[in-house]
């Protein structure tokens, strides 16, 4: 664990700098580089964080599905810790989602939700991830929890595609949402906005996740210790 | 280490959450060979015959059976064709008669005729006449005499017995230490647990007390008074208190 | 009186015996449910009642006659939602029997794949589901006034082969609430979203098939619906195994 722990703190150190070097100079670039969309206005730049908050939630479910076979098969509970703490992020970034959705639709739609396909798709996997949260606190014990979830994270993650495919037929299809000046397809300038966000979003999510799994990690020596002092003090 | 055990725990450490169990705890069973094992509430006894059931996996060491390991999971079935256990909690489905519970349980384990079987089997735990009733209808002591059943319905070779003498009555009791004796000289290997130290020890051929996660005392019955085993016990409690 | 002994296996017996093969183990709990159920009705009358009390809410929520639409507007909804909640009752309950005096230990401790133990309980609570609906939806047909009859066959398959996909989840999932507290609770969390894909393409079907469709249109639904239902046979089977485990 310990040796672990020294390589997650490198890892966070790394990103912590890029980080903070790449997130403000993003933040410049969303709201003073990139230009005004054409029909939807200033309002459009909240795309710059709705799109890849979706990616790095969806990044985060991926994570959440490969470490819960990792924990089956490996029952080695640092899986686990990965398991939870990319579930967590998950579901903060789907929550980041479902702010911006609406924050976006209100001036540009006249309405606050409308049961299109992306927005509704989110939810039904926040709801998934929310369960598998809540399966956690319900289980009897620290290695049922694991094993529990682990199996919900496996069934959850390949829902992802089929919930995705059966809401698209439910509803129509996602707006376009990048169009400057009457061109078509995206402006050069707003590609490299977007895709400088991307990047920065998903080394913010790695950056917390190494965060978290440590203090998940911490966690769970904390509670070893706690157990190892009450078995030999009884 | 005798390498011809039919029943071999190497080390086995148990850990519940955080809480350790059983440490490094090791033990032998022979065919034939019925074993008491005591130790005090929350000390592992269930534990340990939940590990051997299979039902439970250690966190390290590893238990055998008759030469196959009972960690790897391909060969559980086989194991457990071999392995009868009865457990606090009876297993019974209340809803159920009590001769659809056998039969379930004698199709689910394979068992060859299991009409003749279960109808001898009721004659044996003296449940005759009562086969029809619901599970629900049954007394306690019932109830335990068909979970016996149960636990017997595939002529297992490992019998793990959970504190089976608990709650009986003597002539009850003498029933149960004549059928331990009777499964030993058909070359089972038993595994019980007690708390009552002279039925344990008329019942058995090697005693064992559990006690930290390990057996922390062994002797075999014979020669074996009352006193000197209950001493050995009160020993034990007294080092830990 | 003393103990006889049992009758002593032959020696010419393979002491490793077998392990039981899985569809005879699937067929052996199946028909132990059904027994049950048979015997004390409890789960199908409480699905049954429920359904019921359920259609009768939605037709005061609903006043649908009222507002000049037909049942095909509103109908799949109602019977989707109804069938849902009713089947979640039944799930629960099929491993709540096995809860008591432990006998999911009792189901573990047997030398059968542990899948055919999740086969066995996915087959009953098929029927058990599906046995309430051959009930329900000739009642709802007389409480709204439909014609069930002109749309039997389609909604017969539909109605199937939404149920059995729903039950592959359901199964494994409740398999897995019912070893945590606040089971009941955690089912419908685990079970609603997941199954999200079902209830879409079950009430889009169902909607179509109402509204006199010809199979042709919904097709594919009811094709989707059965992908669905195979995966999570399949996954339920191969994760079947870490479920059961203590």
């Amino acid at each position: 664990m310990e040796r672990t722990e020294r390589l997650l703190r490198g890892f966070e150190l790394g990103l912590f700098f890029l980080v903070a070097v790449l997130m403000p100079f993003s933040l410049y670039c969303v709201f003073r580089v990139v230009p005004n969309e054409v029909t939807m206005g200033a309002v459009q730049r909240i795309f710059y964080f709705h799109v890849p908050s979706a990616w790095v939630a969806f990044l985060g479910f991926f994570v959440v599905f490969v470490s819960s076979i990792l924990y089956l098969a490996t029952r080695r509970l640092l899986w686990d810790v990965v398991a939870h703490s990319a579930a967590e992020l998950g579901v903060l970034f789907c929550s980041i989602v479902l702010f911006t959705g609406p924050i976006w639709a209100r001036p540009v739609w006249g309405t606050w939700w409308t049961w299109e396909a992306r927005l509704t798709t989110t939810l039904v996997l926040e709801m998934v991830f929310v369960a598998y949260l809540v399966l956690r606190t319900q289980a009897e014990n620290r290695t049922q929890a694991a094993r529990l979830s682990a199996v919900v994270g496996i069934v959850g993650f390949l829902d992802v595609p089929i919930i995705y495919y059966s809401v698209q037929i439910w509803r129509g299809h996602h707006p376009i949402v990048f169009k400057s000046s009457g061109g078509q397809g995206l402006e050069p300038i707003m590609l490299k906005t977007f895709m400088l966000c991307m990047t920065t979003f998903t080394l913010f999510f790695l950056l917390l996740l190494a965060m978290r799994i440590r203090l998940g990690l911490l966690r769970e020596s904390v509670s070893e210790i706690r157990q190892w002092e009450t078995q030999s003090g009884a | 280490m005798n390498s011809a055990a039919f029943v071999q725990a190497l080390n086995l450490d148990f850990r519940f959450g955080q809480r350790r169990i059983l440490q490094g705890l090791s033990l032998n069973l022979q065919r034939g060979e019925a074993l008491a094992l005591f130790g005090p509430n929350g000390a592992g006894k269930t534990t340990l015959l939940r590990l051997l059931a299979t039902l439970l996996q250690p966190s390290r060491g590893e238990a055998f059976l008759d030469g196959v390991s009972l960690s790897r999971r391909s060969e559980r079935p086989k194991a457990r064709r071999r392995i009868g256990f009865l457990a606090h909690q009876s297993m019974l489905y209340d809803r159920l008669t009590a001769r659809e519970n056998l039969l379930f349980y004698a199709r689910m384990y394979g068992v060859q005729e299991p009409d003749r079987t279960c109808a001898e089997l009721f004659a044996q735990v003296e449940l005759e006449g009562r086969e029809d009733d619901p599970v629900d209808e049954y007394s306690r002591g019932m109830q335990q005499r068909l979970a016996l059943a149960r636990a017997l319905v595939h002529d297992p070779d490992l019998v793990l017995l959970d504190e089976p003498f608990s709650g009986l009555d003597p002539r009850a009791a003498r029933r149960l230490g004549a059928l331990i004796a009777d499964l030993a000289r058909r070359g089972k290997a038993i595994l019980f647990t007690a708390h009552d130290l002279e039925a344990g020890l008329s019942a058995a051929q090697r005693v064992a007390i559990l006690w930290g996660g390990k057996l922390a005392y062994e002797a075999r019955c014979e020669g074996l008074t009352l006193d000197v085993l209950a001493s050995a016990y009160a020993a034990l409690a007294g080092r830990s208190a | 009186m003393c103990w006889r002994a049992p009758t002593p296996r032959s020696p010419d017996e393979a002491p490793e015996g077998h392990a039981l093969r899985a569809h005879s183990a699937s067929l052996t709990i199946c028909w132990k449910d059904l027994r049950q159920e048979l015997r004390t009705r409890e789960s199908f009358t409480a699905a049954f009642f429920f359904s019921l009390l359920l259609l009768i809410v939605f037709s005061f929520s609903f006043d649908f006659q009222s507002l000049g639409l037909g049942f095909e507007d509103v109908g799949a909804g109602i019977l989707w939602i109804t069938l849902t909640f009713s089947a979640i009752l039944s799930l629960q309950n099929s491993f709540l029997i096995e809860r008591e005096k432990n006998c999911l230990a009792g189901l573990s401790l047997c030398p059968c794949d542990p899948s055919a133990i999740f086969l066995g309980k996915f087959l009953a609570n098929s029927l058990f589901v599906l046995v309430v609906q051959t009930l329900v939806l000739p009642i709802s047909s007389l409480l709204f006034g439909y014609d069930l009859l002109r749309v039997l066959p389609g909604l017969c398959l539909v109605v199937t082969v939404n149920v059995v996909g729903f039950s592959a989840l359901g199964t494994l999932f409740a398999a897995i609430s019912v070893r945590t507290r606040k089971s009941e609770l955690l089912l419908p969390l685990l079970l609603l979203p997941a199954a999200t894909p079902i209830v879409i393409w079950g009430v889009k079907a169902t909607r179509l098939c109402l509204a006199g469709r010809p199979l042709e249109s919904y097709g594919y639904l009811v094709a989707l619906s059965a992908c669905f239902g195979v995966i999570f046979t399949v996954a339920g089977v191969l994760l079947f195994d870490f479920v059961m485990e203590e």
